[in-house]
């Protein structure tokens, strides 16, 4: 966690975290400016009014064209004669091209409905079973029942094997290879990995 | 350099309205329309909550204790401790005492919350996984919402929910507030038009067990666990929804260093799953997610385009550069009058739309002012940086956590 003091952050001391109260939900939103002194808070603001100005400064000449329309004049020399934004061809073009953004995409949106709705083409497969998990893991389905009851440790070792400490010295040894998964997927054989002590 | 110049204008000026028309059609036929959320009965499936965490102390009694709000009483809450070095497994155990249907996992060693997630997987009775931060508040209604998608149809995978930012203190977190609620919720939407989604929010996603199986669970070594498991889901042909009613609400980091750090690892993460699923883009029967990965790759180039137009214009203060080369300014002209403009238009499109799930972002409005400027030029920064990251980094090794950054 970034250590205050450290980065865009200065505080004096960390004030401790707000927590939420439950029944009410009061708490919920975090907005704690009163941690930052007054230099702070002021000068965050600065910068957000100098951010506007900056922006405004740049879409003066479109502020122009909607606040004072004998400035179109001038907004057509800015666009067309000296800018040159090539001419006004591009902005049809420009139209021409959202609108077909817009049909694609809603084409698309309506071929898919009429494609996918009501009609399932994944057949239902039946919920993880136990037995699913043991073949996974290559431990047997007892093992599996008693990992779904208790609170485990878990060591995990160089030679793809992991052991779940299951209290009452109850080790259960399984394979866990994320990298090669065939090993996973590979048929069960007699010996399982499982062994309980 | 004519051809360059009008790829860095035009590039996201024609991704924004596919953002925004996205979203108007997402709204228009999907998020308009009337859901049941399921009843809970004898018959209700049972729902395993799963939550990651390395150092939570502070705030994984919160997370936990507000799950008592769900109006869906039929689940059960696994903790992963992955081997926490402050007091975190100390108040899991202390939390036991209060919270009958809460488990405990402790990894010995740090393994990433890839492998959390795998462990708690095994570990859960339920068919359905919900999977939340150590940080997040879940609404309380989420797990019916997701329930419904699943048992609607069989075809579903996984859900997604709408992660919502509480800390606002800093003019990062402000800005932050208005990305999640805008650009990156309007990407899902349009995703989610398109036909596949590149990757669910961690913070707050439900899965079927039986695809998570089928693909093998998490893997342990991709740095964002989460849009690899979205690309194995949706390969394996399993649909990926995205429920914006689903509120999850989550701390972002506050400082430079935590939001590069975080920005850092979910760019190199998409890196490296484009670079691992890429040899399977040649397959027509995965031809529905090329949309997906020619947008993350045209994006990368775009970073990479807009870095080199920088270097030429500053080579050019130290050398003649050929005519076809040269660059007088790169402080845009109407071409950024325009970006600006349709840059505000999705903002604005995307706070109208989503601003029903949470009000207070409109007090935030004056802060989005610095989202593009911001934003735009650190993603690519992080975009540079992180996709050698990707390209170098030995496939083998675990993709382990440090201490997030939760803001203040």
């Amino acid at each position: 966690m970034g250590k205050p003091g450290q980065g865009t952050i200065e505080m004096t001391e960390k004030a401790p975290r707000i927590k939420i109260n439950i029944e009410t939900g009061e708490g919920l939103i975090i907005e704690r400016t009163d941690i930052f002194s007054k230099v702070r808070q002021y000068s965050s603001w600065t910068y957000n009014v100098a951010a506007w100005a900056i922006w405004l400064m740049l879409m003066r000449p479109l502020i122009v064209i909607f606040l004072w329309y004998l400035g179109f004049k001038i907004a057509r020399f800015q666009m067309i004669e000296l800018e040159g934004f090539r001419n006004l061809h591009f902005f049809m073009y420009a139209l021409l091209a959202v609108s077909c953004i817009f049909l694609a995409m809603l084409t698309w949106n309506r071929y898919n409905v009429f494609l996918f709705r009501g009609k399932e083409r994944r057949k239902p497969l039946p919920d993880c079973t136990d037995a699913d998990f043991a073949a996974y893991y290559k431990i047997t389905q007892s093992d599996v029942e008693i990992l779904k009851n208790s609170n485990v440790d878990i060591y995990f070792s160089e030679d793809e094997t992991i052991i779940f400490g299951c209290g009452e010295n109850k080790n259960i040894k399984a394979l866990y290879a994320p990298l090669l998964l065939e090993k996973h997927f590979a048929p069960v054989v007699n010996t399982q990995l499982s062994e309980k002590e | 350099m004519d051809y360059i110049l009008d790829f860095i204008y035009f590039y996201p000026m024609t991704m924004a309205f596919v953002w925004i028309f996205g979203t108007i059609i997402f709204q228009f036929f999907r998020d308009n329309t009337p859901r049941k959320t399921i009843d809970e009965g004898p018959d209700s499936p049972f729902v395993s909550v799963l939550i990651p965490c390395h150092n939570e102390e502070d705030c994984i009694e919160e997370t936990i204790r507000y799950l008592s709000k769900q109006t869906y009483k039929n689940f059960e809450i696994i903790t992963v401790d992955d081997a926490s070095s402050d007091n975190t497994g100390k108040i899991l155990k202390n939390l036991q005492t209060d919270f009958k249907n809460l488990r405990i996992l402790t990894l010995k060693s740090n393994q990433g919350k890839g492998t959390g997630l795998t462990m708690a997987a095994l570990h859960s009775k339920g068919e359905y996984l919900v999977c939340i931060d150590a940080d997040a508040l879940l609404d309380k209604d989420a797990i019916k919402r997701f329930l419904w998608h699943f048992q609607t149809s069989p075809r579903v995978g996984a859900i997604t929910g709408n992660p919502k930012v509480r800390n606002r203190t800093t003019i990062l977190a402000k800005i932050q507030v208005g990305e999640y609620s805008t650009i990156i919720g309007m990407i899902k939407r349009a995703q989610r038009i398109l036909g596949k989604i590149y990757t669910v929010s961690g913070v707050v996603v439900a899965f079927r067990k039986k695809a998570l199986l089928r693909v093998g669970f998490w893997s342990n070594n991709m740095v964002t666990e989460d849009i690899d498991i979205s690309w194995k889901l949706q390969l394996d042909h399993w649909d990926i929804r995205y429920e914006p009613r689903v509120l999850c609400w989550i701390l972002v980091p506050e400082t430079l260093k935590g939001l590069w750090r975080q920005r850092l690892r979910w760019s190199q993460g998409g890196s490296e799953v484009l670079l691992k699923y890429a040899p399977f883009m040649f397959k027509w029967k995965n031809r529905r997610i090329w949309p997906i990965f020619f947008e993350y790759m045209t994006s990368i180039i775009w970073c990479y385009c807009m870095f080199m137009t920088l270097v030429i214009w500053l080579m050019g203060f130290f050398i003649d550069m050929p005519p076809e080369w040269a660059l007088n300014s790169i402080i845009p002209g109407w071409t950024g009058i325009l970006l600006g403009t349709i840059c505000l238009l999705q903002l604005f499109t995307g706070l109208a739309l989503d601003a029903k799930y949470d009000r207070t972002v409109f007090k935030l409005i004056p802060w989005l002012i610095w989202y593009p400027a911001i934003f735009w030029m650190l993603n690519c920064i992080i975009t540079i940086v992180a996709f050698p990251k990707a390209v170098m980094k030995k496939k083998s090794a675990l993709a382990v956590w440090e201490s997030p950054d939760r803001g203040l």
